[in-house]
């Protein structure tokens, strides 16, 4: 009587013991890290304003150098005071493409391309406005 | 009264036994998305090996588990938001032994929904894709943003 006394104390103690196991197993979590660099347009070459403003007469070619990210698509817009004149996107519309250059200031890979503006680009305006902004990633 | 009492208590002790197996979820791969441009979203497939999340689910073979996920809606950057979107097709599992990412025995699943799968005796592979939209004016810097999958046995 004693022994089956004493067996039947140890199957409750398990019991218990399994019971407390299958809280713990029954479920857990884990935590997944997202993460993005958001990385600012680097704009015109030495005018990180993102604006150019000139003249250019009759005679004159106006040379605009861009700089941005080497694996963005860009896309680059002329515009007069009342519509938009043209549009580049580059990498494909560039009309020198030198690639791989370093900016100055931290040394991470960017494009370097370059757009020529001629007098018609302004219909005889004063000045136009020139906006860069990223078309793909 | 007694004898027939004993084995009772032993089949209720074995059938609770039975599923305290361990469970286990590994963190193979965090949710990845690269550099961002500013104004232009960007999706990382569930079917991209190293970019999307990958986790690993180890348990007792045969029993039932549902996989939760607390989504967030946007990622931080010290003071700054950028907004997050999951998909009702984001989420795949694979429980073969060789789980194939491009090709998931369970495709395009809901991770805003509990997902119910039966575990077999390789585990199970989990991926998840998901998208960010960040404003023209983003600022520029290192988001981030936590997820919470929670696994649990349903006992059956």
């Amino acid at each position: 009587m004693s022994v089956r006394i004493g067996l039947l104390f140890v199957l409750i103690s398990n019991f218990s013991v399994a019971a407390v196991n299958i809280e713990v197993a029954s479920s857990c979590s884990a935590q997944i890290r997202v993460t993005a660099t958001v990385i600012e347009p680097i704009g015109f070459y030495d005018n990180s304003t993102g604006q150019i403003e000139g003249n250019i007469d009759n005679s004159d070619i106006a040379i605009i150098d861009i700089c941005h990210p080497a694996n963005a698509g860009i896309i680059l817009t002329i515009n007069n005071y009342n519509r938009l004149i043209r549009q580049y996107r580059f990498p494909s519309d560039a009309g020198v493409n030198r690639t791989a250059a370093f900016d100055k200031a931290d040394r991470k890979p960017i494009s370097l391309e370059r757009v020529m503006l001629f007098p018609g680009d302004c219909f005889l305006q004063d000045s136009c406005l020139i906006t860069l902004i990223y078309s793909e990633n | 009264m007694r004898k027939s009492l004993f084995p009772a208590i032993i089949l209720i002790l074995l059938s609770f036994s039975e599923e305290a197996g361990a469970q286990n979820a590994i963190i193979n791969n965090d949710l990845t998305f690269g550099d961002i441009f500013p104004g232009i979203p960007k999706t990382i497939s569930k079917t991209t090996p190293g970019s999307a999340a990958e986790f690993f689910i180890s348990g007792t073979a045969g029993s039932e588990i549902t996989i939760d996920f607390t989504l967030p809606t946007y990622m931080n950057s010290g003071g700054n938001n950028m907004q997050m979107v999951f998909h009702e097709t984001d989420c795949a599992l694979d429980s073969s032994a060789t789980p194939d990412q491009t090709n998931p025995g369970s495709n395009n699943l809901d991770p805003w929904h509990t997902i119910t799968y039966r575990l077999g005796s390789n585990g199970l592979t989990v991926w998840l894709g998901g998208m960010v939209i960040p404003k023209l004016q983003q600022k520029q810097g290192s988001y981030s943003a936590t997820i919470v999958m929670t696994v649990a046995y349903t006992g059956n």
